[in-house]
């Protein structure tokens, strides 16, 4: 799998530092599992799709949908974006 | 749920349709009306009102819209109509315009920003003095505390017909009589409600009345108007090019011309003209009868659903929109899930109107709100109730 880009979400309210993960594919459970390494995992089947969220402490969370081909990454105020970075080569090294 | 929907006959697949609740922002979808006379305006030679176009009937488009909008609102006697790009333009131009000395000023809890921020720029330009009247739990404004708040130098009232996150309307006729009586200048703002009930500007006799046409009278954004009651005479906010009296360097004292400088939106115009023609033939009682069935149905299937909190009053409500919160789920998160996991499009947070959470209960992060449209359908409503609960049901799982 592959971060094709990152979009800084303007306007988020649930934060300055809101980013969403673009990818080359679709997300499904194994990639979700995947995610999970980095942090507390929430999955919530009860919902149209399959929804998660990713809590990697004191870095930041993602949260997304089953079938997407996109989640949401919020970091912590400020301007530090260097996550994003090892977010996207940690996310490079998943083979589906 | 099926995965077909359908728009004016034509059956769409859901998978490639999300279900659009943002109409108190704008309307989706257009009538077809508006839609072709859009499409028609664009294939067609241009022209420009007032000056010397190719095609003399895309002048004319927008004295005809001018008089149906006039008609529609029933102020051809004792209004001008002037376009504008919106509510705010429009609002800008009745407050800044009318005001030029130090004065107080009332407004309410449950305005706009479009009414707050000019407000703002006359207590910096001016020091004016502004009270802004609280509202109850449901966004209503009592007349007697707007009464109340009348003081001796009071030159203006500044009030919305109808908020944008609870639906309460104010009584603008009775608000109108006490402006009279206390010979204050009265600026409505009718954005939420332009389109939505039959509107009498010559029984209401308000100074300023503003919309926009690009909610509730179906056309594109960046258009609307104000109308000016014959005998108020506001300073133009622009000044430039009019197609008129072209030999003059001053900005000419006629009207519309004083207020439109600059080239007019004549694809707005269009749509307006279009949106209107619509909502006339469909007949407007019927459309907000829809909007309110709606309405009625989510309030009844999700109120008191595990931690649900509705903005909402029956009494007095517009029937259009819908504010509610789930729990300790922030207003965001809720739009983020009902967005990306059900595909159904609304708005959140404190949606340009700061002051009313305080009095609703919504501080600090504002609310979740829907506003169906005349074509949301039985379906997409069941959906969305659905939605609504399954993330309600989701709620500690959500946070």
């Amino acid at each position: 799998m592959k971060v094709m880009y990152f979009e800084y979400e303007e306007g988020c309210l649930e934060g300055r530092n809101v980013h969403s993960a673009y990818l080359n594919d679709t997300i499904n459970k194994n990639f979700i599992d995947y995610l999970a390494k980095l942090g507390k995992l929430v999955y919530i089947t009860e919902m149209n799709k399959p929804a998660f969220r990713v809590i990697v402490r004191g870095k930041y969370t993602m949260k997304g949908n089953e079938s997407d081909d996109h989640f949401m990454v919020i970091l912590p105020e400020g301007d530090d974006i260097s996550p994003l970075a090892e977010l996207k080569e940690f996310i490079s090294h998943y083979v589906g | 749920m099926s995965n077909k929907i359908s728009y004016f006959g034509i059956i769409v697949t859901k998978t490639h349709m999300k279900i659009y609740l943002n109409n108190g922002s704008t309307s989706f979808p257009k009538p077809l009306e508006v839609t072709n006379a859009i499409n028609e305006h664009l294939q067609a030679l241009p022209g420009n009102y007032g000056r010397s176009g190719i095609d003399k009937s895309k002048g004319s488009i927008v004295s005809s819209t001018r008089k149906l909008i006039s008609d529609f609102f029933n102020g051809s006697e004792s209004h001008n109509l002037v376009f504008t790009s919106g509510s705010t333009e429009a609002l800008n131009l009745a407050i800044l315009g009318s005001i030029k000395e130090k004065c107080h000023i009332v407004t309410t809890a449950i305005e706009h920003n479009s009414v707050y921020r000019p407000l703002d720029k006359l207590k910096q330009v001016y020091g004016i003095e502004l009270t802004i009247v609280a509202c109850d739990e449901f966004g209503n404004v009592s007349l007697n505390d707007i009464e109340k708040a009348i003081k001796a130098d009071t030159n203006m009232i500044a009030i919305n017909h109808c908020s944008n996150i609870t639906g309460a309307m104010t009584d603008i006729q009775a608000i109108s009589e006490i402006a009279e009586r206390h010979d204050c200048i009265l600026v409505i703002d009718g954005s939420q409600t332009a389109g939505v009930i039959p509107i009498d500007l010559q029984k209401l006799n308000c100074h300023y009345f503003a919309f926009t046409g690009h909610k509730s009278l179906y056309g594109l954004q960046g258009c609307g108007g104000l109308f000016i009651r014959k005998d108020q005479n506001p300073e133009p906010l622009k000044f430039g090019g009019t197609g008129f009296k072209s030999d003059s360097l001053s900005q000419p004292h006629e009207l519309p011309y004083k207020y439109e400088s600059g080239t007019l939106n004549i694809p707005g115009i269009i749509s307006l003209n279009a949106g209107i023609e619509w909502i006339m033939a469909t007949g407007i009682d019927k459309i907000h009868e829809r909007k309110d069935t709606i309405i009625k149905k989510i309030v009844d299937s999700i109120s008191g659903y595990r931690g649900i909190r509705l903005y909402y009053s029956s009494i007095n409500n517009s029937g259009t929109l819908l504010s509610f919160n789930i729990g300790q789920l922030p207003p965001e998160e809720t739009h983020y899930w009902l967005e990306t996991n059900y595909d159904i499009i609304a708005r959140s947070g404190l949606m340009c109107s700061p002051v009313i959470r305080k009095y609703i209960g919504t501080e600090p992060l504002g609310a979740v709100r829907i506003s169906p449209s005349y074509f949301t359908t039985d379906e997409e409503v069941d959906y969305t109730i659905n939605a609504i609960k399954a993330i309600a049901y989701n709620e500690e799982k959500l946070i």
